[in-house]
């Protein structure tokens, strides 16, 4: 059964963020596969196949671009994708500890799917969250940052209960509401972009 | 007419200085500071209108004026970049934003895009008009998935209020946005590399020549910056270029997002003039170190480590002075090693990370860091090295380096000659009998 | 502009890859990635050099170096090596090889220690072994050992990509060129690397490549992870006997070599021909050569009183022949051929006929007008529109259907130096921007289709009239590209020549001459276009081969009818065929792998035939079995072999086929002989062309499974002999 019959306007909003040509209609190719991936988890065959007719090209290159990216999955995963960033930051805080930890406990190696179809697990790199390491992403859902031991329990608790927590996106920024950065010793210091001044809308191009 | 020239106040190089204002992060961490209303609110799209008002050309002024160079990582000045695009060869221009931030260490852009997404809207409606380009997307790295929505809402936002699309506030410009996500290649964050990608391929990199503003996206010119870059372009058409250029160094100016994580008190992200000692972030901003320390990575794992000393902690984090010590600025991602953990072990982490993001195109990568550089390192720490492996390490590392399509081996290099320069013993100490000097540790704890 | 490589100065033009520029002064660099016809790509980092060059002064003078009249312009050179494949000499570079330059030399016996790093130590079983890029490079420029202390990476082995093409995937050394080239020339996106990194490797998604062009990436892989399966375990590359030479398949006539071992055809591979094929062929022509090598007539056959045919001597043969002619007027013997013949055998049979008055004369197949060729493929390839009437490419002349394709990628045919085609032309890009709109194919759906801009489904026999005269939109759409065009070029195919007549080429000459198109009309047959220089038409009075059963008498050669004459008849052809089967006297013939002699091709290019040593028994080619069939007929032979074909064709046409040169020349005959034809469709592919060696097959499979060890190549069965 096709997956994008239904859903025309969608492929057109896709296929409209790109030049009309046969090379833009090739750079639909990401968006549709991740389509996919969020509605089913993973990329099967035929949706390879679907999403090489309408990008005009193969299923060969499909599977060329799906194999190259690390996120596209061509098997379903656990219910709850635990997603490890192993690299070196998040290293630093633990998280070779916390990546043992969770095959141990969710008994499932890289590749399988825990018996009760809940949990898979993946090392990945870094994820852009070195400021909050250790951290995890869920799914496509969103990132588990600071996971300690205990908050780790804590959202495993909830996952065996299919309460997925959410996300808690935390910013590790010190700028207070007034719009001044604050010491490590709380001072706020310098100024804020109140102090600064701001150019006249008009005020054309000569200084 | 030459006007006699005022001395020039002396330039800012602490967030210390009562003159100085975060600027980029004015507003990360605030309630709703990603809407509309918000960013209008605190004077968003006013320094678009002024650039309208300019002219495309004044803006390029401007912005070279500014003395801004892209925050990505290599430096390029912003300004010249942007005046390498065609102006008058009837084609269509793109403009991209890098959002790619996949560098281990940098974490700076995810914030800006969540929490502050106009403020990159405004920054590529400015550089588009400047650069004659009609469209532009902005390439986001897959896992960021909540950046990509807060960005997406932000796009639909300024559609509805006229800010993308046709004659934007009645200047005649015509400009649409549009975000593409990635699906987790850290090549992608290079430039040849994310066109090939947003253009539904295999993220390997492209020939240079021809450069992008020649022949980039769809063969038509291009022009790629950082998202840090584009935003402090709209603070340059707000607050002006000799506001930018009166922060920093002579040939650094202006403010740079740095991140620090590793063991310190408080890890984040902090908006500093360029200039700014490391030890003003490690100590006044990030709170010290949480113990002892024994090397850093100035901005991002590619960059050489440099070794704990107070001549280092005293070295004022701009391009410059940091390559005069032997490394580089990068992505300004400042990472802390603790004496008590081996070396190998961590330089062993990061060739791992190059080997795992190795596009397989070249040989000297594929085969010299992909297949052989890991399983080296792998021998090393899990206990099998033998005399003469480091020695083996060099010599490789003498036939990968500047072989390489791209930047990439060269980049898993960094780690990998600065910590044989600086930390030898632990090697040898692997290599010769099989045990490394700091055993492994527990580190995984509460915060 | 100037360039130094290794210290000897080289002229050459803007432009020049570095790479060219080191072989252009006589120079070598190693190089896996980059390959003539294809995109530079600067993958394998093989072809590293140093260079520098001068720089000038804000005032436009050199920065020179040295004092007085002793002083040079500067040369800065680069930091690092730089892949000379990917870089563009300019005017006042220095180069250094590995020849002078130590961290060249350093750098590439670490590349090539890199390269080898994965690659298994198959050499000696290898099919590529003797003729292996890799071989040779790790020997010139390798360090002779690697360092590397781990295993190996495992992968597939013996992985088949089609019927034709096997890929072992532990020796890819991804240098691309075969996913570059299946995008780049035949414009299929049907092989390419999977996963990244270390891990990558070659496969297909689209349940085996296509064939077509597929075998070609066979010959451009580097190393032997690509193989012909067809000749799979057949030889060692020493032992082949190589014969370059034309094919003669269809009327394209693509340069190949044919490689022979203890007398089989085992092989066949591109050669290169810069105005046909470049260094191209297709499916066909590689692989479709079993047949030369297996049931071949290897003796005359001569049919008993109990009606069966059996083997004779040639003597026996013209005795049969005679006593079987005995009584026929000669006027009255039938003599065909088949329209792969070559012009020197064409000229003796019409010799031959004329000899004997001979009316019911023929060759087949061929088309009921002639129409001569105006373009080249060179200009199809440069054309900036073409339009194709009524024709299947795929079974007519494939290649002809790659140098459209060339067309749409902009037609950039690669520079040539004194060393050869450039080995990196840096105009050429990776996923080139095709321009779709300048093709229009008109006619049946065919491969082509996909390709063009504009499709107008029609029947194929009043394609041209319809386009003279357009009646539909996407007809005038059709009409305005031609007349829009600077360099059209049109090209017929059997549908749109099938019953044609004077008045279609009066018409096409009209359109022609209108919108300034070249033409090409695709022969009949391979040699279709010389044969019709020869009076081997019906004569008057007489019939052609479709009306073979009336003719009282006949001698046929190489066709295959199905059918018999009205009385005797006489077959010569290299296997029993249907028709052979009827036939009274069967004669063994030589296929044109083992002829010499000439062939005309579809743009009217002379190609020489050379004859590869493969065995055939007392097979003869037609010159020689003419010689035999004169001497039944107790008639003065019209030519004792090739040298006497040679003066007839420089007495009847004037053109003298001893001097064709390998690459061929473009030729006209001064008069053409038409005769209304027989309908016929091409087909490429028979029957006969696809083994039919079922024990080797099996054998093979033994050999894979049971994990072979030595390099296999068995004594080909002496084919021949007397019983
Ligand atoms: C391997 C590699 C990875 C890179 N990753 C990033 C990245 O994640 N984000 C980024 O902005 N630039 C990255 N760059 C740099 C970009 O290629 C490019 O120089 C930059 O986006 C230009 O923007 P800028 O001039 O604003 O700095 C990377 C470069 C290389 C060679
Ligand atoms: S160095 Fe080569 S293999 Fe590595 S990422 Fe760059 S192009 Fe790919
Ligand atoms: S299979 Fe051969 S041609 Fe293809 S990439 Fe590998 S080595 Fe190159
Ligand atoms: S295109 Fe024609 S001449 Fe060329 S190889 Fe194929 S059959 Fe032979
Ligand atoms: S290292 Fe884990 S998020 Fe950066
Ligand atoms: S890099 Fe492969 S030939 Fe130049």
């Amino acid at each position: 059964m096709s997956y994008f019959a239904e859903k025309q306007p969608l492929v057109a909003d896709i296929f409209s963020r790109y030049p009309d040509s046969p090379q833009g209609r090739r750079s639909a190719l990401m968006p549709l596969l991740r389509e996919v991936q969020d509605a089913e988890g993973f990329v099967s065959e035929s949706r390879m196949a679907e999403i090489a007719a309408l990008c005009g090209t193969t299923a060969t290159e499909v599977r060329s671009v799906i194999s190259f990216y690390s996120t596209y999955h061509t098997l379903p995963t656990g219910k709850y994708h635990l997603q490890v960033c192993s690299t070196l930051m998040c290293a630093l805080a633990g998280s070779d500890e916390l990546w043992d930890h969770l095959v141990e406990t969710l008994d499932v190696q890289p590749g399988e799917v825990s018996a009760d179809g809940r949990f898979s697990v993946q090392k990945v790199e870094c994820l852009g969250s070195c400021g909050t390491a250790p951290m995890m992403q869920i799914n496509d859902d969103g990132y588990y940052e600071n996971v300690g031991p205990s908050k780790c329990a804590r959202i495993l608790q909830s996952l065996r209960q299919d309460l997925q927590p959410l996300p808690d996106n935390p910013v590790p920024v010190t700028v207070g509401a007034d719009g001044r950065q604050v010491l490590a010793t709380g001072q706020a210091i310098g100024s804020s972009v109140t102090g600064l001044h701001r150019l006249p809308e008009q005020a054309g191009g000569e200084a | 007419m030459t006007a006699t020239a005022p001395t020039p106040p002396k330039p800012i190089t602490s967030a210390k200085d009562p003159r100085f204002a975060p600027t980029l992060y004015a507003h990360v961490g605030q309630a709703e500071s990603w809407t509309l209303p918000y960013y209008r609110r605190n004077g968003g799209y006013e320094p678009v209108k002024r650039a309208f008002a300019m002219g495309p050309d004044a803006v390029i002024e401007e912005v070279k004026k500014s003395g801004l160079r892209g925050r990505g990582g290599a430096g390029f000045a912003t300004g010249l970049k942007w005046s390498f695009m065609p102006l008058k060869d009837g084609k269509p221009h793109y403009i991209i934003c890098n959002a790619d931030e996949s560098e281990p260490g940098s974490f700076k852009d995810r914030y800006l895009l969540s929490e502050d997404p106009h403020q990159l809207i405004e920054g590529m409606i400015i550089a588009g008009y400047a650069m004659r380009a009609s469209v532009g997307y902005i390439y986001i790295r897959g896992e960021y998935v909540h950046a990509a929505e807060r960005m997406w809402a932000a796009i639909h936002e300024a559609r509805e209020a006229g800010l993308l699309g046709q004659n934007i506030l009645g200047s005649g410009f015509d400009f649409q946005l549009y975000v593409h996500r990635g699906a987790g290649a850290y090549i992608c964050g290079e430039e040849t590399a994310l066109m090939n990608s947003l253009e539904g391929l295999r993220a390997n990199p492209r020939l240079k020549p021809p450069f992008p503003a020649a022949a980039g996206l769809y063969g038509l010119p291009t022009t790629i910056n950082n998202v840090e870059t584009f935003c402090a372009a709209t603070q340059i058409l707000r607050y002006g270029a000799d506001w930018h250029a009166g922060m920093g160094t002579e040939k650094s100016k202006g403010m740079k997002l740095f991140q620090i994580s590793g063991p310190v008190a408080r890890p984040g992200v902090y908006e500093l003039p360029l200039g700014t000692t490391f030890r003003e972030l490690i100590y006044d901003w990030a709170g010290g170190p949480l113990e002892e320390m024994k090397a850093i990575i100035p901005g991002g794992s590619s960059c050489p480590m440099l070794p704990w000393t107070d001549s280092i902690l005293d070295t004022p984090m701009d391009y410059e002075s940091v390559a005069a010590a032997g490394s580089m600025l990068g992505t300004g991602g400042v990472t802390l090693i603790p004496k008590a953990d081996c070396i190998v072990n961590a330089t062993w982490n990061l060739v791992r990370f190059y080997g795992h993001e190795s596009c397989g195109k070249c040989t000297p990568c594929r085969e010299g860091i992909s297949s052989w550089m890991t399983r080296m390192y792998q021998k090393l720490v899990t206990g099998r090295g033998q005399p003469g492996d480091v020695q083996l390490i060099l010599d490789m590392s003498d036939n990968i380096g500047g072989r390489s399509f791209c930047a990439l081996a060269d980049a898993c290099l960094g780690p990998v000659l600065s910590s044989i320069k600086h930390f030898r013993e632990e090697y040898d100490a692997l290599a010769g009998t099989q045990q490394p000097l700091y055993p492994a540790r527990k580190r995984w704890k509460d915060a | 502009m100037k360039v130094h490589v290794d210290g000897i100065e080289v002229e050459l033009p803007a432009g020049t890859s570095a790479i060219d520029a080191v072989f252009s002064a006589g120079g070598d660099v190693p190089y896996f990635c980059a390959h003539k016809y294809l995109s530079p790509l600067g993958a394998c980092r093989m072809c590293l050099v140093e260079s520098g060059s001068p720089r000038k002064n804000p005032d436009g003078s050199f920065v020179m170096e040295g004092e007085g009249d002793a002083a040079t312009p500067k040369i800065f050179w680069f930091p690092k090596p730089m892949a000379s494949c990917t870089m563009q000499a300019t005017e006042g570079m220095h180069i250094r090889t590995a020849k002078t330059s130590e961290v060249v030399a350093k750098a590439q016996a670490g590349m090539m220690e890199f390269t080898l790093l994965n690659h298994p130590l198959d050499c000696p079983t290898c099919d590529k072994g003797g003729a292996c890029e890799l071989q040779d490079r790790a020997f010139e420029y390798g360090y002779g050992a690697s360092r590397f202390g781990f295993d190996r990476r495992h992968a597939e082995k013996h992985y088949p990509l089609s019927d034709f093409v096997i890929l072992d995937q532990e020796r890819c050394i991804h240098c691309k060129r075969c996913v570059r080239y299946f995008e780049e020339v035949p414009g299929q996106e049907v092989l390419d690397f999977i996963e990244r990194g270390g891990h990558t490797f070659i496969d297909t998604e689209e349940g085996g490549l296509p064939t077509g062009f597929s075998g070609n990436i066979t010959d451009i892989c580097p190393v032997g992870a690509l193989l012909d399966n067809v000749a799979r375990f057949r030889g060692r590359n020493w032992e082949y006997d190589h014969t370059p030479t034309t094919c003669t398949l269809c009327p394209v006539g693509c340069s190949i070599t044919v490689d022979a071992r203890n007398g089989r055809l085992e092989r066949i591979v591109a050669g290169e021909n810069r105005d046909v094929n470049e260094a191209w062929i297709c499916d066909a022509g590689r692989f479709g050569h079993p047949f030369a090598s297996e049931e071949r007539l290897t003796t005359p056959l001569v049919r008993n009183e109990d009606g069966a045919l059996i083997p004779a001597t040639w003597d026996e043969a013209i005795t049969a022949i005679n006593r079987g002619l005995l009584g026929l007027p000669l006027a009255d013997l039938g003599l065909f051929v088949g329209a792969d013949a070559t012009l020197e055998e064409g000229a003796a049979l019409a010799a031959l006929a004329d000899a004997l008055n001979a009316r019911h004369v023929d060759h087949f197949p061929r088309h009921s007008v002639f129409i001569a060729p105006t373009a080249t493929l060179t200009d199809v390839a440069t054309a900036d529109a073409v339009v194709v009437l009524g024709a299947d490419l795929g079974e007519e002349a494939p290649v002809l259907e790659l140098r459209i394709l060339e067309m749409l990628r902009g037609g950039l045919l690669p520079a040539e130096f004194a060393h050869g085609t450039a080995i990196a032309d840096l105009r050429l890009v990776e996923r080139p921007a095709r321009r779709p709109e300048r093709l229009a194919v008109i006619g049946g759906e065919s491969r082509l289709w996909g390709h063009a801009g504009h499709r107008v489904s029609a029947n194929g026999e009043n394609a041209l009239t319809r386009l003279a005269h357009p009646d539909t939109d996407d007809l005038k759409a059709v009409r305005a590209l031609l007349d829009g065009a600077e360099r059209p070029v049109l090209i017929l195919g059997a549908d749109a020549l099938r019953g044609a007549s004077g008045s279609a080429a009066a018409l096409l000459a009209d359109l022609a001459s209108r919108t300034g198109a070249k033409v090409i009309a695709i022969p009949a047959g391979p040699n279709s276009n010389g044969l019709a220089a020869l009076n081997l038409v019906p004569r008057t009075g007489g019939l052609g081969v479709d009306r073979l059963g009336e003719v009282p008498a006949a001698f046929i050669s190489r066709l295959d009818p199905g059918m018999r004459a009205g009385g005797f008849t006489v077959v010569h052809d290299t296997h029993l065929t249907a028709t052979a089967q009827l036939a009274d006297v069967v004669l063994p013939a030589v296929t044109n792998y083992e002829k010499r002699g000439t062939v005309q091709n579809l743009e009217g290019r002379l190609l020489p035939l050379n004859p590869a040593a493969i065995q055939s028994g007392e097979a003869a080619d037609l010159i020689r079995t003419l010689t035999a069939l004169a001497e039944a007929l107790g008639v003065k032979a019209p030519a004792r072999g090739q040298r006497g074909a040679q003066t007839l064709l420089m007495g009847s046409v004037g053109v003298n086929t001893a001097t064709v040169q390998v690459g061929g020349a473009l030729h006209t005959f001064a008069r053409t002989f038409v005769a209304p034809a027989a309908p016929h469709t091409p087909k490429l592919w028979t029957e006969r062309m696809r083994s039919r060696d079922r024990d080797w097959v099996e054998r093979i499979h033994d050999l894979v499974e049971g994990g072979w060890t030595l390099p296999v190549a068995p004594a080909a069965p002496q084919p021949g002999g007397d019983d």
